[in-house]
């Protein structure tokens, strides 16, 4: 009798030479001798991952999963393959790689949505755990580490009308914590607010500056941040993402991990985007709910804009836009360009905006 | 190959052998490498299953292939279960120990030894899980491997030893890897049948000896050099001139830059490692008689420049495709082994049976944490 594969029958190492027929639903296995080794019906029958070669076919059994037959016989697999279309079609098409690839990306692209969306609800409550008392800590590691913001300007004229501006926001505001706004010699024409409600307005910026009012809005924008826990779910927000891209992407090769950081990055100037656009919006409200002219941070912006025309029309670029940390000065300027109230007054009088002018000196 | 079946009682000889092909696997590799890429990683459970069965597949004993029946599904669930079981816990309290201690406090110190302890432990543990997970997923002729023993005294085993080798200055380390190989291979199983595996660290001593103290030679050799060249200081004040002058005859020494630097290269980065496989070789070789099944010893054929040109060879793939290549060494790594090993004696193969053991449902989370998988 001729051999027409191999067959294991799970319990031993003993390889069976056999003869394979096909006798109605059932494949009969028998050995050389004669003795039937095993039936196994049509619809229990499993090909293995990778079970189709050159020239052989291995098979299972979905209630021996121990099993394994060895078709060698090339009629015998051409003969299998159209009595058993479902197990063939499932593995022997070349386009399920490319199903593979449609039904990979539907996931990663819906994952990344809900991600994207669920990170700034997640990270505001977690970032109202920490103790005040780190958040100011880690606030102050923050400062120090910029040089020059330490050294606040104290010129007693300055200082009081620098006050009194902040004492006007705060009170429209909805401050988890005091806040403490001081203008310093910094080496950049900028502000920031740190975790712990420190705020630092940097002297250069105060230059670049026409009107208080300007001063009201930028100031209200730090504190804005600050309302609304920014510095501190930023720190949780990045802290969580890296980690999280850490822990997911593994011990992985060094093109997916560049990659991967990459991605965390779009995603981190995304959500800062977000924030600043947040900043802005309460800014405005406040300024307005203080009685304080609100069109200081659009000519602010527009003024921005003018100076740091990034291409000829002085439009920026999508992909640059992606790149960065702020939505772009056209955008901010548009979005805190409201109609002026009749309430309105200047933030403060003209005394006071020139005695901030020299607060530094 | 020709096998006598049903009589396979008196087999000289046993040779493994390798037929995977690059251009088999590239498809795979480069279909693996674009998944991972738009799944930021995650989707290398499945990769790596891909790529062992591939492996696995193309590996056959006396015409018979292997087969690793694994999913990318039982390797996400270890996963899943390792990061909340052990990376999750560890991070929280790494986060709030960070805060809440002060950098010189010594609790946090006392603290970060243990993290550090603990660590070692499961690392040892996830050598041992992950050779247990692969071994319960491979098959030949339909008969699984499988490796028995509890990971837990392989880690505490691993920890003790990584103790001993550091207040030993490492001359315990012939003696941790006979031990804990021993460990793993008289816990392995084909079937029914267990492998045996006794040896001692004996005749490896002698070779680690020589090697240990030229190294030592080496290293001090340099130092030396580094204190009698006074032109190494002034390196060292200030890297961007390497030049001494000696103000007594204006006689200038120069060195340049690339000089310094390919020479500290090789002797710190390079050269150790390539030393070192000199002792590797010898470790393998020795393990492999060490091992018997049934009655069947076995042989390891290596030699010291295979086995460099084996790993120089993986190392400048892994670089030159930024890790994507990492299949392809390992498949560089299988053909070296099944070229090289064989089994003399005899072995009743007809006679093993399929073992009862039941089988772990996780995967190798923990290996894949702490990155030691093999393959």
């Amino acid at each position: 009798m001729k051999s027409d594969g191999y067959f294991f029958d799970g319990q031993s190492a003993v390889k069976h030479a056999v003869s394979i027929t096909v006798i109605g639903t059932e494949i009969v296995i028998q050995s050389k001798t004669g003795q039937v080794l095993a039936k196994w019906p049509l619809h229990e029958v499993d090909l293995l991952p990778d079970g189709r070669r050159d020239n052989n076919l291995q098979l299972t059994n979905a209630h021996f999963p121990d099993a394994r037959l060895t078709v060698e016989d090339p009629s015998l697999i051409r003969r299998l393959s159209t009595l058993l279309p479902k197990v063939f079609g499932k593995r022997l098409r070349r386009g399920h790689i490319w199903l593979h690839v449609a039904v990979t990306l539907a996931v990663v692209v819906a994952t990344a949505t809900v991600f994207y969306f669920a990170i700034p609800s997640l990270t505001k409550p977690l970032a109202a755990l920490i103790p005040l008392e780190w958040e100011r800590t880690l606030g102050e590691s923050v400062v120090t580490s910029i040089p020059g913001a330490q050294n606040s300007c104290t010129e007693a004229n300055g200082a009081r009308a620098l006050a009194r501006l902040t004492e006007r926001l705060t009170g429209v505001m909805d401050l988890p914590y005091p806040v403490d706004v001081s203008i310093a010699e910094i080496d950049m024409a900028n502000a920031f607010a740190a975790p712990g409600g420190f705020i630092v307005v940097g002297n250069k910026l105060i230059a670049e500056m026409h009107t208080a009012e300007e001063l009201a809005g930028v100031v209200a924008h730090e504190m804005a941040h600050i309302a609304e826990r920014h510095p501190m779910s930023r720190v949780v927000r990045v802290l969580g993402i890296s980690l999280l891209l850490e822990i997911f992407s593994g011990g992985n090769s060094g093109a997916v991990e560049a990659v991967t950081q990459g991605a965390s990055l779009l995603l981190m100037f995304s959500h800062s985007r977000d924030d600043e656009r947040d900043a802005d919006r309460i800014a405005v409200q406040a300024l307005e709910k203080a009685g304080i002219r609100a069109d200081g941070l659009s000519t602010f912006f527009a003024r921005m804009e003018e100076k740091h025309k990034t291409s000829e029309d002085g439009s920026v670029s999508t992909v640059l836009s992606w790149l960065s940390t702020h939505p772009s000065f056209a955008e901010r300027k548009a979005s805190t360009n409201v109609p002026m109230q009749r309430k309105e007054a200047p933030a403060m009088s003209s005394a006071e905006w020139h005695a901030i002018g020299n607060i530094c000196s | 190959m020709t096998i006598p079946i049903g009589c396979a009682k008196s087999l000289t000889t046993i040779r493994f052998e390798h037929e995977g092909r690059v251009g088999e696997l590239l498809p795979i590799v480069l279909l693996n490498a674009l998944l991972n890429i738009l799944t930021l990683g995650f989707y290398r459970f499945w990769a790596r299953t891909r790529v062992r069965r591939f492996l696995w597949g193309n590996t056959a004993l006396l015409g018979d292939r292997f087969e690793y029946t694994g999913t990318g599904a039982e390797l996400f669930k270890g996963f899943i279960f390792v990061l909340f079981a052990v990376l999750l816990p560890i991070t929280v309290t790494n986060i709030i120990a960070e805060f809440y201690f002060a950098d010189n406090d010594i609790i946090y110190g006392v603290y970060n030894l243990a993290l550090l302890v603990a660590i070692w432990f499961l690392i040892g543990v996830a050598i041992y899980r992950a050779r247990r997970f692969r071994l319960s997923r491979t098959r030949w002729r339909g008969v699984r491997a499988a490796q028995t023993g509890p990971a837990a005294a392989y880690g505490a085993q691993y920890l003790g030893f990584l103790f001993l080798n550091l207040l030993t200055l490492g001359w315990t380390y012939p003696l941790m890897r006979i031990r804990l190989m021993s460990r793993m291979m008289n816990h392995t199983w084909f079937g029914d049948r267990k492998f045996e595996f006794s040896g001692s660290s004996g005749p490896l001593f002698k070779r680690f000896a020589i090697i240990w103290l030229g190294c030592a030679a080496a290293g001090g050799a340099i130092w030396l050099l580094y204190l009698l060249l006074p032109e190494t200081h002034s390196f060292i004040r200030n890297p961007d001139s390497f030049a001494y002058a000696d103000p007594e005859n204006f006689h200038v020494y120069e060195f340049p830059i690339w000089m310094i630097v390919v020479a500290g290269l090789m002797a710190f980065v390079i050269l150790p490692p390539i030393i070192f496989c000199a002792y590797t070789v010898k470790e393998f070789r020795y393990f492999a008689e060490c091992t018997t099944f049934e009655s069947a010893r076995f042989k390891f054929n290596a030699t010291v420049g295979a086995f460099l040109w084996l790993i120089v060879g993986n190392i400048v793939i892994n670089l030159l495709t930024l890790g994507l290549g990492l299949p392809f060494t390992q498949m560089r790594v299988f053909r070296f082994v099944c070229d090289r090993l064989s089994a003399g004696g005899e072995i009743d193969i007809d006679a093993i049976i399929q073992n009862a053991e039941k089988r772990s449902g996780l995967g190798e989370g923990l290996a894949d944490a702490f990155d030691v998988g093999a393959v």
